[in-house]
């Protein structure tokens, strides 16, 4: 067809319209303009974690890992077509930011689930506002016992809670080290007096007696006062329940002040900046191990070499972490109808998965299931203790 | 002429194809926003396992770990009103003219002659997105939200109020009226105001570790006494001495006690306070009126091996010689050591109830799908 042609077939088209028929088209436009929804289809996910202060390392590896599974997710289609995006808020550390962060998540942002929390208090937060938003929350970061034991319906926990950890500690110095009085300090943020008391309800139980149980508060550098007081009590085994870099002063001053006996601890203990600041004092000290590469076989190969590569530095438990919440929130997002209520059923439902750190799966309450790993640490490396003979 | 004649002859060919193709993208646009709106709103299976749901990949059963005498007492069946759909409820007042106002997930509703009426930043009508506590102080009606506290003026809008701003934190969990005071519980302490001054704060600082913890989520007010529930557990101080006094206050930790958190409400039946938890009810048996001279913490627990229909219990209300508790399992009431399940002779009953009001024999329950009421003359 000629242009001409194609001119006269235009102009013979508009022709046999009235000038009412002419102007309903920009009206058609307009109408189409206001009903289509030019915002964006991301699914928007909220992240709240302490990014600057006092565990600002730790919650920056976490994030990596997030960022890591999100950025996998979306390479591979996203959600049902959708891509994951993910509103990073950082709360210091401190309530009320966290509160803040949470709040404008949730009311303005219309974030779809969260992930985050790091301090028992600070989680606690995340947890209220999200519960009585109905907004599915995963923490893969706090372990304090008490996340999940609240009845709450829309928050669940990707890492093994403290209380599995201090009975798979109980258990080893038994077996190990025939420990019977053991002594414990603790921190009042991280733990506090309620998640010592768990520790010596659960030594209590398997017929252990503890001696001493001292707690320390935040900013103290000279454990003299809670040495004397251990010390005088004469224990086989000494328990630490404190962040990474205050277990490893702890643990200098009592190595220093010639307390010979074994020492274990939670996973703080299980962080790369324990063994770098405790350094040949680490040597042979127990921990829980939130993340056993081997366990992950190789889902855990894939993503610690993705990880080094993008990030430049070796994961550590904290990135797993991260990487196995994101990677769960997905696998529960598309077995659901995008929506709230329907992504916290398709997370109640997820009994059973293998991840990066292995198998897991949420009881009832969305805690793990996954039983607390031990490993020793040796050479600054974290030795499962069921591999401990090949060292 | 011709041209024109032809022209007409088509022409409702066109304005149909224009007006389907409209319509056909505002039923596409509508639908997609459908979800998001009616998020708290979407009936029976909200927020529910479904039996027939589909399984995610590599799922096993996990099993059930339900106690065996986890049954109720007894059951009492009573008609039930209608559901005044709203969205998830977090407070209930009735003001003196009989008006009933929720404080919801979305904003504010009320009802008036049994008809619903809803204040919503969409809608212009109220100034946050959601509302979080109401207190009614003899002339205005006060809206704690999560930014900030609002005030309904005298042209009937719902306004933020400039005594927002004398708040310790915009995050107001808690209000309560005691007769001549406003008493506010907020993420970073309480404060309390008489009518036509600012608000002055009460936490941590000031009271020299009195108050436990900042973070007040309920109070309540029992004869002299102030009860903040916070993260640490409960602070009780005798509003006649002074709170920087921290000899004067009194403390239940939850690391040594048996409270577990969170305190989700605190019930006064005229003698004793009544706490609402993640892991039921309790009791605290030492009356109010010991406090000062013989206060000693022992609790009283009320969960499911009791009888509870689960352990989550999110209201609490004194009311008729009985203490109602609302729980992600239902509405029960307790007296006498007695645990009664409340269910619908009539209409149905709320699962996962989230607040508690009376007024007269009326018993308000707010839930996650709305405001509904019973008679509570109909169980005696």
């Amino acid at each position: 067809m000629k242009l001409s042609e194609f001119v006269a077939l235009f102009k013979t088209f508009f022709a046999r319209l009235d000038i009412y028929q002419l102007l309903a088209v920009p009206v058609l436009l307009v109408v189409l303009f206001h009903s289509i929804d030019f915002s964006s289809n991301d699914m928007q996910i909220g992240v709240v974690l302490p990014l600057s202060g006092e565990h600002a390392h730790r919650a920056a590896n976490h994030l990596n890992g997030l960022t890591l599974a999100a950025r996998h997710i979306n390479d591979l289609g996203g959600i049902n077509g959708r891509r994951l995006q993910l509103q990073i808020r950082d709360t210091h550390g401190q309530s009320e930011k966290t509160a803040e962060a949470t709040r404008d998540l949730i009311y303005e942002n219309s974030v779809f689930a969260l992930i985050g929390g790091f301090s028992p208090a600070n989680t606690r937060i995340i947890q209220a506002l999200a519960e009585k938003a109905q907004v599915p929350f995963i923490t893969g970061i706090c372990t304090h016992y008490e996340t999940t034991a609240s009845g709450n319906r829309f928050t669940f926990r990707s890492i093994t809670d403290d209380r599995r950890q201090f009975e798979a500690l109980v258990d080893y110095a038994l077996k190990r080290f025939n420990s019977r009085k053991p002594a414990l300090i603790y921190d009042l943020e991280l733990y506090g007096p309620d998640s010592a008391q768990r520790f010596i309800e659960i030594s209590n139980r398997s017929g252990q007696q503890v001696c001493a149980a001292v707690s320390y508060k935040k900013g103290t550098l000279n454990f003299r006062r809670q040495l004397d007081t251990i010390m005088a009590a004469a224990p086989d085994l000494l328990v630490i329940l404190a962040p990474a870099a205050d277990s490893a002063m702890i643990l200098r001053q009592f190595r220093e002040a010639r307390f010979a006996r074994p020492v274990i601890g939670g996973n703080q203990l299980a962080a790369g900046e324990f063994a770098n600041l405790a350094g040949v004092y680490s040597e042979s000290v127990v921990t829980t191990m939130p993340f056993n590469p081997r366990a992950g076989g190789q889902r855990a190969d894939y993503f610690l070499s993705e990880y080094a590569e993008t990030f430049g530095q070796p994961a550590d438990a904290d990135a797993a972490m991260g990487y196995e919440a994101m990677m769960l929130m997905a696998l529960a997002f598309k077995a659901s109808d995008l929506d709230r209520n329907s992504a916290r059923n398709a997370l109640a439902s997820l009994h059973g998965w293998e991840s990066v750190a292995g198998s897991g799966g949420f009881d009832e309450d969305g805690n793990q299931v996954r039983p607390a790993e031990i490993a020793i640490i040796k050479d600054r490396q974290k030795i499962p203790v069921t591999m401990e003979g090949l060292f | 002429m011709k041209n024109v004649f032809a022209a007409r002859n088509s022409g409702w060919l066109f304005w149909l194809v224009l007006i389907l193709v409209s319509i056909a993208f505002l039923v596409a646009n509508e639908s997609s926003n459908q979800p998001e709106s009616s998020i708290n709103q979407t009936g029976a299976a909200d927020g529910q396992i479904q039996d027939g749901a589909p399984p995610a990949p590599a799922i096993s059963e996990a099993p059930k770990l339900i106690s065996e005498n986890a049954e109720p007492t007894s059951s009492l069946a009573i008609p039930f009103s209608r559901l005044y759909k709203t969205a998830a409820v977090n407070d209930i007042l009735v003001d003196p003219r009989g008006f009933v106002w929720a404080a919801t997930e979305q904003g504010l509703a009320s009802i008036r002659e049994d008809q619903l009426q809803t204040f919503s930043i969409e809608e212009g009508s109220f100034p946050f997105q959601q509302a979080e506590c109401l207190a009614y102080d003899g002339k205005d009606l006060w809206v704690g939200t999560l930014t900030g506290l609002c005030v309904q003026n005298d042209s009937g809008r719902f306004v933020r109020s400039e005594l927002s701003d004398s708040l310790p934190s915009q995050l107001v969990w808690s209000l309560i009226w005691d007769g001549t005071t406003i008493w506010a519980g907020t993420q970073n302490g309480a404060a309390f105001m008489k009518p036509g001054s600012g608000f002055q704060t009460i936490n941590e600082a000031n009271t020299n570790g009195g108050l436990r913890n900042n973070w007040c989520h309920k109070l309540a007010r029992p004869g002299t006494w102030f009860v903040a529930a916070h993260d640490r557990g409960l602070s009780i101080w005798n509003i006649n001495f002074p709170a920087s006094n921290p000899e004067l206050w009194k403390n239940i930790d939850h690391a040594r006690s048996v409270i577990s958190r969170p305190i989700t409400d605190i019930a006064f039946d005229g003698t004793r306070i009544w706490l609402a938890t993640g892991r039921g009810v309790l009791l605290l048996t030492t009356p109010v009126e010991k406090f000062f001279n013989d206060f000693t913490p022992n609790l009283v627990s009320y969960s499911r091996i009791h009888g509870l229909p689960a352990n989550r219990v999110n209201a609490l209300i004194a009311h008729r010689n009985s203490i109602w508790a609302g729980t992600d399992g239902g509405l029960v009431r307790i007296r006498e050591d007695r645990i009664q399940l409340i269910t619908a002779s009539s209409g149905s009953a709320p699962e996962r109830v989230r607040k508690l009001a009376a007024s007269g024999d009326i018993l308000w329950i707010g839930s996650d799908r709305g405001l509904q009421f019973i008679n509570t003359a109909m169980v005696d």
